[in-house]
């Protein structure tokens, strides 16, 4: 079953290249849809549903701590999954956004393989290619 | 920075410029990169928590379609090259950083990272970049890259 996916982050660069890496793992991908920050994010959500987002940390106007609260505070929302894909490397701070309920933490640059990794752990190895 | 960081600083962006960008880095010292660059430019990230400090890219404008090539796939002659190649380096400083922060300082202390910028500079500042002992440097395949640690005294 194809997966529609939500790519938060404020780099062009992160987005295309994760879009390419979840294809190169042969996720079986419908929509792939793109914010650049949390608050477009959650605009996004209002108009489709998406079975995962992957979501940057540190972004401007809304940050992704902020919108994986938001997403928390929302009875339908907090079901989707959330990966964060971050530069951030403090232990204490990824065990604070665990605590926060996020599915996987993705440290950048990241691979194919821990993408694929990731969607097999979530959704079954039917999903990762 | 001290000295004695700039071979890290060197080795960590060897592996992030191969792992985003699919380019290998080769480290040579400020004194054999060109005395005058076409169109510098530099990335620039600063960081705040545990310590507190900035990262600085310097190379030439011309790394932007080699990175856009390279990361996004683009033609390096697309129109749309730089603009993507910008976004592509400040990308590179922001991955950079967050893994250097890790190598200096462990994975224990909490930082806040700043979204990384890139602006034109002048001949002056690559001058006076060539001749800092502390700027760590390197070709991108055959591109002039220096970085230097800034941090408060």
């Amino acid at each position: 079953m194809a997966l529609n996916i939500l790519i938060v982050d404020d780099s062009d660069t992160v987005r295309s290249v994760l879009e390419k890496t979840l294809r190169m793992a042969q996720v079986p991908l419908g929509q792939c849809v793109h914010a650049r920050n949390g608050a477009e994010g959650l605009e996004k959500l209002s108009g489709s549903w998406v079975d995962l987002i992957f979501a940057d940390i540190n972004m401007p106007v809304m940050n992704g701590v902020e919108m994986i609260e938001k997403l928390s505070a929302d009875g339908l929302l907090k079901s989707i999954p959330v990966v964060v894909i971050s530069t951030e490397g403090s232990a204490t701070r990824i065990e604070e956004l665990k605590k926060r309920g996020i599915a996987a933490f993705l440290r950048k640059p990241f691979q194919p393989m821990d993408i694929k990794n990731i969607i097999d752990t979530l959704f079954g190895a039917a999903h990762a290619g | 920075m001290p000295v004695e960081f700039a071979p890290q600083l060197n080795t960590v962006f060897a592996d992030v410029v191969q792992n985003l960008a699919f380019m290998f880095a080769d480290e040579v010292p400020p004194s054999e990169l060109p005395e005058q660059a076409a169109d510098p430019i530099m990335a620039s990230v600063a960081y705040r928590g545990h310590a507190s400090g900035t990262l600085r890219i310097l190379t030439i404008g011309a790394i932007r379609n080699v990175l856009a090539a390279n990361v996004l796939g683009l033609d390096e002659s697309d129109p749309e090259a730089a603009i993507k190649g910008d976004d592509a380096l400040k990308e590179l400083a922001n991955v950079t950083c967050g893994q250097l922060l890790t190598i200096l300082h462990g994975d224990k202390p909490v930082f806040d990272i700043t979204p990384p910028t890139l602006e034109s500079v002048d001949a002056d500042l690559w001058r006076s970049f060539r001749a800092n002992p502390e700027v760590a440097s390197c070709l991108v395949d055959g591109t002039p890259v220096m970085l230097l640690l800034e941090q408060p005294a």
